[in-house]
């Protein structure tokens, strides 16, 4: 196991950024989130200039931003924002592993799944707490303002 | 906490153990580790570490780059390479079958594969013809 | 703005409720999303495994080529079926050596080389092939493997046993016999019409002729849609694919001290052609000294030096071969820098050493000499 910690695989991060598409999800709706999500990546890659980064959070996204979009939607009053986020989370991770995998065609790098779902649970967490306050934040901070 | 965080938070955990029992399937015996290096998917070298001499670096040049490796008794870890974000130097070191080191800007795969005899009709360490 | 919120919150909870009258929470969504990952992912990760099922093996050993030949297939093909691919295998290989052979009167190569220094002969499209080859290996090795090494070949006589050479070539027939030594005095006209300019040249592919014919059989197999199989042309292995449990194939190099067939170490392979030159496979006894079957192209003399055996792996057979006889006359130092520029190919070297065992040295990934510990 310890071996395993070292944990920075390829281009799969932790992912506090994603607290960004997770707040204008919340904050302005999907089409605003995958706006976010879009431009963040098209910066991250600008600045690092990483293709492959680039395609590992790319395949993150494909799985993630449907899946948070689709429980935000319908589920919004059951589940609260960690738990969306944690979930993102978990498909980001596993949409990273699979990028690797297909551009690697070595299906052992699977073997990663676990560990990295269960870090990517707790960021994700993290993420969805930190989301959660920043809208309640913004938004009172709106209300206030509004006569 | 709303009412359905519980039953997520469940299912992830059994999601995460259900990948942890999926993919713990395959553990190799205790026997000599090789190394296999392979490029774009293909195989390109397998060396055994007990052939190798402790401390042995090893440059490999994958589609024009650069990554040098080092094998130190049992366990193979990267040391240096030129792509970009350099996270195969940041990998754990390779010390059993499980796990690997991937550098993905060359395609470039590092893993160990017991010569454990899975199969016995083929025993791995059977020399299939000798060059002359 | 407080309204657009108020309007916002509103219809997501009316969405909200929508869905829970249907009785679909959140988490089963999420449930179903990720178990047909999970479901993807393993059959990914077991697939690799589990080949190698349902095969059939056929093998068949033949003499051909002055050597023995073994073709072994793994696939899922019926046993008649790989039977039948077999008999293609080996009616290729034999019509081949019957081209490429200097020392077979009707060959391509022997026409060509009975009229040098008078016309262009046409050959056949393969011979053709094969001599284009060993003229681009010619000028890749800078010389080193040298195809028209024919007439220095003839001199020493090596392996013709009814004919034995009894003393050593003197500088003067050595020195004739170089000057018909040149692949640039070759050509090969698209029309497939060889000349050699010099009368008296002579072009031996014995050191490319195996490579080629594994090649060429190896691109049938490929053809026939053979996935795993294992060519072996006296020494000259060629794999292809890997083993049919998806492991590498591993094949062993022969021990200079030892017996044919006990190695001195191996290597895994997948894909890949593994083909050794050694001073001890052929050679001629003079006078108590054993003088190998490899030339140097620059001396007109077998090779010498501390150099035992080089085996070079890489993809193509045709340019293994010929680089394990030029690395054999270029030394472990001048290999090491050609091996630099060549990417894809790999080489382990026997050298005498200075102990009782031979030393090993290999390239790991092209770049760099390391040496394997015994």
């Amino acid at each position: 196991m310890e071996s395993w910690f070292p944990l920075p695989f390829p281009g799969v991060r932790l992912g506090l950024a994603n607290v960004f598409p997770l707040l204008a999800l919340l904050l302005f709706g999907p089409r605003e989130a995958v706006a976010v999500a879009l431009t963040r990546l098209c910066m991250a890659f600008l600045l690092a200039g990483n293709p492959f980064a680039l395609a590992c959070s790319a395949g993150g996204l494909l799985l993630s931003l449907p899946l948070s979009i689709a429980l935000w939607k319908k589920h919004r009053d059951e589940l609260s924002v960690p738990a969306i986020s944690v979930a993102s989370a978990a498909a980001f991770n596993v949409g990273q592993l699979c990028a690797v995998v297909s551009l690697t065609s070595e299906p052992r790098i699977l073997a990663y799944l676990p560990v990295i779902m269960a870090v990517g649970g707790v960021t994700g967490y993290l993420v969805g707490y930190m989301a959660d306050k920043l809208r309640l934040r913004i938004e009172t901070a709106l209300v206030r303002r509004s006569p | 906490m709303k009412q359905k965080d519980k039953r997520l938070y469940l299912i992830l955990f059994l999601l995460i153990a259900a990948a942890a029992f999926l993919t713990s399937g395959r553990r190799g015996g205790n026997g000599d580790l090789s190394l296999e290096i392979s490029v774009d998917g293909r195989v390109t070298r397998s060396l055994a570490l007990s052939d190798t001499a402790p401390g042995t670096s090893i440059m490999l040049r994958p589609g024009g780059g650069m990554n040098e490796l080092v094998i130190s008794g049992d366990s193979v870890r990267m040391v240096s390479a030129d792509c970009p974000g350099g996270d195969c130097l940041k990998m754990a070191p390779l010390t059993s079958e499980r796990g690997v080191i991937v550098c993905l800007p060359h395609k470039l795969v590092l893993k160990l594969r017991a010569k454990d005899g899975r199969k016995p009709s083929n025993p791995d360490d059977a020399i299939d013809a000798v060059t002359y | 703005m407080r309204d657009i919120i108020m309007a916002w919150g509103r219809m997501a909870c009316q969405e909200g409720f929508g869905m829970s009258d249907k009785g679909r929470g959140g988490a089963r969504v999420f449930l179903a999303f990720f178990l047909c990952l999970l479901f993807v992912c393993a059959y990914i990760y077991r697939i690799r495994e589990e080949r190698g099922d349902g095969m059939n093996v056929r093998s068949r050993e033949s003499l051909a080529m002055d050597t023995i030949i073994r073709v072994s297939l793994h696939s899922c093909k019926t046993p008649e079926e790989l039977e039948r691919i077999l008999d293609g295998t080996f009616a290729l290989i034999a019509s081949l050596d019957s081209e490429l052979s200097m020392f077979k009167p009707s060959s391509g190569i022997a026409l060509v080389n009975a009229s040098s220094g008078q016309a262009p002969v046409k050959v056949s499209r393969e011979t053709s092939r094969a001599v284009s080859a060993s003229l681009a290996l010619f000028r890749l090795t800078g010389g080193a493997f040298d195809p028209t090494i024919g007439p220095v070949t003839a001199l020493w006589r090596i392996g013709d046993a009814k004919n034995p050479r009894l003393r050593l070539p003197d500088n003067r027939e050595i020195e004739e016999a170089l000057a018909l030594v040149g692949a640039d005095m070759a050509t090969v006209s698209p029309d497939d019409r060889v000349y050699l300019s010099r009368a008296g040249m002579k072009i031996d592919l014995g050191g490319i002729a195996k490579g080629f014919v594994s090649a060429e059989a190896g691109n049938f197999l490929a053809a026939a849609g053979v996935e795993s199989a294992l060519i072996d042309l006296g020494g000259n292995v060629l794999t292809v694919g890997s083993r049919p449990n998806g492991t590498p194939w591993k094949i062993g190099i022969q021990h200079p001290y030892r017996q044919r067939g006990e190695p001195i170490c191996s290597i895994e392979v997948s894909g890949a052609a593994v083909i050794t030159a050694g001073v001890y496979e052929r050679y001629v006894e003079i006078d108590g000294k054993r003088y190998p079957h490899i030339f140097d192209p620059h001396t007109g003399r077998p090779v010498e030096g501390d150099l035992l055996s080089v085996t070079v792996v890489s993809e193509d057979p045709t340019a293994g071969d010929a680089l394990s006889t030029a690395f054999m006359a270029l030394g472990l130092e001048k290999s090491k820098e050609l091996l630099e520029s060549l990417p894809g190919v790999e080489a382990i070297f026997v050298s005498k050493g200075t102990g009782a065992e031979p030393e090993l040295y290999a390239t790991v990934g092209i770049k760099g000499l390391t040496r394997i510990a015994r």
